[in-house]
């Protein structure tokens, strides 16, 4: 009977995970279409500020790194869950959700300087790619904050359960593929403003 | 689940952590400092340096193997970047055909057009 269960759950695991999975692959599809936009619409600034002048790629390594340690610690929640280590799990959760916002104040005091020096999206095409681009990213790193979150009270309420890991693997995937999309974002956008 | 002790799979991840960290800043000090002369050679160095990344990532991080597990994952995610790779290459190569074919300065444009018009649809 309970080796029954446990396939159960192992099924139920494993088709919610390539269910996900395949939510991601089409996120990918998403970011792909706006990628191509920007790097279509880049040259049309309309008289307007090219990307060299507005775009800091300094800025962007913080943004950078800052997202970096931001999937690592989520890493860690999930491993530390698994070996019932939860206070840690908890912990890397903390630690994860912190970083996250702090990424999405760097992204956020970026996008208000560049509109309340009069660049809005409205102004070239260049920058309504670029704000679409980048702001897509950021709502998703929203929507993952507030995902997080729920994740944090219901570890903190259940602690190591069948179903709390494999609630929390599939926010690490999604946290793990933002940060994937973020590294094309400081690739293409950031640094390929500054050459 | 593998047999793997905790601190060995945390070694998998700040190796993850370590090697992303060190190719961002790479490819950071490459722009900025200019160790290229060329902005086309950087900017391939830069996206070769952001696939590498990714491969780094995937494998520690997101636990993609070619075989076994997660067979059906790499099989759905190499089918979409071929899809991405269409998505993007397709639409670079289309709209920088269209804008060289359409070289042409506004007023020249004007008069063209005015001469497709003279000539009836």
């Amino acid at each position: 009977m309970s080796q029954r269960s446990t396939k159960h759950v192992i099924e139920k695991y494993d088709k919610a995970e390539f269910g996900f999975w395949l939510y991601l692959m089409t996120d990918i599809i998403l970011f792909a279409s706006l990628f191509a936009t920007y790097m279509i619409l880049r040259p049309n600034n309309a008289d307007g500020p090219t990307a060299a002048e507005l775009l800091d790629p300094s800025y962007a390594l913080i943004e950078t790194i800052v997202l970096l340690a931001s999937s690592f610690t989520c890493g860690i929640a999930v491993l530390a869950l698994r070996f019932g280590k939860k206070t840690l799990s908890i912990a890397s959760l903390i630690f994860t959700l912190l970083l996250g916002a702090t990424f999405l104040v760097l992204e956020l005091s970026e996008f208000t300087e560049l509109v309340h020096e009069g660049h809005t999206w409205q102004v070239s095409a260049f920058l309504s790619g670029f704000f679409t681009l980048v702001a897509t990213h950021g709502l998703h790193i929203f929507i993952g904050l507030i995902w997080g979150s729920a994740m944090l009270t219901y570890v903190l309420k259940f602690g190591r359960t069948d179903d709390s890991m494999r609630k929390l693997t599939l926010f690490s995937l999604f946290w793990h593929f933002l940060d994937l999309v973020w590294i094309f974002i400081f690739s293409i956008v950031y640094l390929g403003a500054a050459l | 689940m593998s047999q793997d002790s905790f601190s060995t799979l945390v070694v998998r991840y700040v190796i993850g952590f370590a090697s992303a960290l060190l190719l961002s800043v790479a490819s950071y000090l490459l722009v900025t400092a200019h160790i290229f002369t060329s902005a086309h050679a950087t900017m391939i160095v830069v996206l070769i340096f952001a696939a590498v990344q990714l491969a780094v990532q995937l494998v520690c991080f997101l636990h993609l193997r070619i075989t076994g597990h997660s067979r059906d994952r790499s099989v759905t995610f190499g089918f979409t970047i071929l899809m991405m790779l269409v998505i993007v290459i397709g639409s670079l190569w289309i709209m920088q055909n269209l804008d060289y074919r359409m070289g042409m300065s506004g007023e020249a444009m004007n008069e063209y057009m005015k001469e497709q018009n003279k000539k009836g649809f």
